[in-house]
């Protein structure tokens, strides 16, 4: 990973030649993160020096590769609502499931993840997002790929030779190269039995369909690619839905019917705290006494991908309280992602409690990998023993030992944290507690 | 006819109990709102003598604590027992009501129903679990100094304060009321000599914090109180006396303070 790192590193050295406004305003890059694009470039400058920097490789020279389909499907955002749609397929055979199963990815090198997702090729083809009601042939096969649960053979030709190129956002993971698509066809397919039900179920609303498939243990990351393909939900009210946006929106739900459970759960009496290091990013996970509350606060490091200029720590964060939130979190689907992840371990443990996540982005993080990486590495600190704290003063001591930004940093930062600290609560006016 | 049971709907071991009541839509509504400045679900307490509630915020920071009695009905008549409310839906039953109207409340522990009706209308609404509502241990807060305060003068200080802050000073001096909050560029402060208040007792200087919105939400919900008992100590629970429903119910609300930051 360092290895990696280094090679990304110089492009931060000019990237405020490219973003001027970065000099009066640091926190720029963050807030956008790509998204609506506030440096008014056509296209994200930072994304396309982090791709630029990227491992290069010849994937094919021709128009026609035959090869696999991992499967995946990817839905692109620009031109809604006629979108660009397409498999992503690689040369290579065999079993690659793995390159776009994030569930599976904690624990590797970011060189690792890189490698298969810049071996994927985007096939892309425009259409009216409400085509999946009719699929013609082509979205036909993409939607059968998209409830498949192992690698398809494909056969793919394109219009022209994909040029290399790694696409980079801050919610999908990376991918590589991507051409229109002149055809595609696939090999056997074997479709997952609760998908395939689903799909066919022309009665039930999407949300009721994305939720009944977590509820059977489907992977996150299968659930979001079906209700991108446009194969869950009522007939005639089905989409394609981009695949960036399909991401939060099934974390978005999942995690707030997941809190709907959580809100009767007994509430937690202790502090317990959970923490992890991976990918340059230092992952800290309090559990607070009392009713379900959330927060996540990201500190960027100086000369890391959203703060390229920054000449000190930017810190982001979001909270809601027990009612939930209905602005959308500024800090974008990150702070969704972590939501499903807590929401579930606080069913786990059959607790509701408030929970305050803090993440250090240190330099070595010179990618966006997706949001993948937010869900999962707080879904693994979450597998961890617990350290049981009996105190918040004892919480915030080994916060001060794990964190590398000092703690006054972070209470500034923490709604839940300074609430903690400045509300009093009535029980503590009980006579045996006084 | 014999009425038919479903196994589901009778918990085993319980006996089924009943309750009715009719009230005037003013008194329910009254008591409707003080709930809903603490809570959205809650246990009524039905017994001999009216009903009780004692009630505390998901955060534990404020509470109520009142009993509305039997006085206070048209008609009160059934055993003890604990109905648990969804309030937004109660309250949602009421505004089809006219001002004047006299609801009809009657409770069957067994379907675990409660029926509401107004006028031609009846509505049947499914309870809460009572299981899942934590009775809540009440602190036993005795603040040193009090103040007795026209309702409608707190209002227009929480007006003045609501696009300051998201907290409010109140302040007892041996011959004034203070209430003050402060933002980052502003701040606004009331201030009530002892002549103009009902009742001043403060032989010291007593000053405490609060979160303004549950301060605000429970003022607020005061609709037919004129005057409000308020009593505070330094860096302690705040103490709000109120009546209600014609004099039938008394209530106070408890709200932790605020610390100083730092």
């Amino acid at each position: 990973m360092a290895k990696a790192a280094e090679g990304f590193l110089p492009f931060f050295e000019d990237i405020s030649f490219e973003i001027p406004q970065l000099r009066q305003d640091p926190t720029l890059c963050l807030r956008c993160r790509s998204a609506s694009l506030l440096c008014g470039k056509p296209v994200c400058p930072i994304l396309v020096k982090a791709s630029e920097y990227s491992r290069r490789r010849g994937l094919l020279t021709g128009t026609t590769l035959t090869g696999s389909s991992p499967p995946a499907v990817f839905v692109g955002r620009f031109g809604w609502p006629k979108v660009s749609v397409g498999p992503l397929v690689t040369p290579d055979l065999g079993d690659t499931l793995i390159y776009d199963s994030p569930e599976q990815w904690v624990g590797k090198d970011l060189q690792e993840i890189v490698g298969y997702r810049t071996s994927l090729i985007r096939g892309t083809s425009r259409m009216g997002v409400d085509e999946a009601n009719n699929p013609p042939p082509y979205l036909e096969k993409l939607q059968l790929l998209s409830i498949s649960t192992q690698t398809a053979d494909a056969e793919t030709t394109f219009r022209k030779t994909p040029k290399f190129r790694l696409t980079l956002s801050d919610e999908t993971p990376p991918y590589g190269p991507s051409a229109p698509v002149e055809k595609f066809s696939l090999g056997n397919v074997k479709v997952n039995q609760h998908l395939e039900k689903l799909s066919s179920d022309i009665h039930a609303p999407a949300r009721t369909a994305v939720s009944e498939l977590y509820g059977t243990g489907l992977p996150v990351s299968r659930i979001e690619r079906a209700f991108s393909a446009g194969v869950l939900g009522r007939q005639g009210r089905r989409k394609l839905v981009p695949t960036r946006w399909s991401i939060t929106a099934v974390d978005d739900m999942l995690s707030k019917g997941n809190m709907e459970k959580v809100r009767s759960l007994p509430e937690l009496s202790e502090w317990w705290l959970y923490s992890l290091t991976a990918l340059g990013n230092r992952w800290f996970v309090a559990l607070l006494p009392g009713a379900w509350r959330y927060e996540s606060i990201e500190a960027w490091y100086p000369r890391t991908l959203w703060n390229p200029g920054g000449g000190e720590v930017l810190m982001l964060g979001d909270y809601e309280d027990f009612d939930g939130r209905w602005r959308y979190a500024g800090m974008g689907g990150c702070y969704y992602a972590a939501r499903l992840a807590v929401t579930e371990h606080l069913l786990r443990i059959q607790r509701q409690a408030g929970v305050v996540i803090l993440r250090e982005i240190h330099p070595g993080q010179i990618m966006p990998l997706g949001v993948w990486n937010v869900r999962e590495h707080v879904r693994a600190a979450l597998q961890k023993t617990p350290e049981r704290l009996p105190t918040f003063e004892a919480l915030l001591a080994r916060a001060g030992e794990y964190l590398a930004i000092p703690l006054p940093r972070w209470m500034r930062q923490s709604h839940w944290l300074r609430e903690w600290k400045v509300q009093r609560r009535l029980e503590e006016f009980l006579p045996h507690s006084a | 006819m014999g009425q038919q049971f479903y196994p589901h709907e009778v918990s085993a071991g319980t006996v089924n109990t009943v309750f009715k009541a009719k009230v005037k839509m003013e008194v329910l509504r009254e008591l409707l709102e003080v709930i809903s400045a603490i809570v959205n679900e809650v246990k009524l307490t039905v017994n001999q003598e009216g009903i009780d509630v004692k009630a505390v915020d998901t955060s534990h920071v404020a509470m109520l604590i009142l009993s509305l009695k039997k006085t206070a009905f048209e008609e009160f008549s059934g055993d003890s027992v604990e109905i648990g409310i969804d309030v937004e839906k109660l309250k949602g039953v009421l505004r089809l009501a006219k001002p004047g109207d006299i609801i009809d409340l009657s409770f069957d522990s067994a379907k675990g129903r409660l029926v509401v009706s107004v006028g031609k209308l009846t509505r049947h609404m499914s309870v809460m679990d009572v299981a899942g509502i934590s009775d809540p241990k009440v602190p036993s807060v005795n603040p040193p100094c009090k103040v007795v305060i026209k309702t409608e003068e707190l209002r227009q200080g929480i007006r003045g304060s609501e696009s300051i802050s998201d907290h409010v000073t109140l302040t007892l001096e041996p011959d004034a009321f203070i209430m003050h909050s402060e933002g980052e560029n502003d701040k606004v402060d009331l201030k009530i000599p002892k002549e103009a208040l009902t009742t001043l007792e403060a032989k010291e200087v007593a000053k405490s914090m609060y979160p303004l919105d549950f301060f605000s939400s429970m003022v607020k919900s005061l609709t037919s109180a004129e005057e409000v008992t308020m009593a505070i100590g330094n860096a302690y629970p705040l103490k709000l006396e109120f009546g209600f429903a014609n004099g039938n119910g008394d209530g106070r609300f408890l709200l932790a303070p605020r610390v100083e930051e730092g």
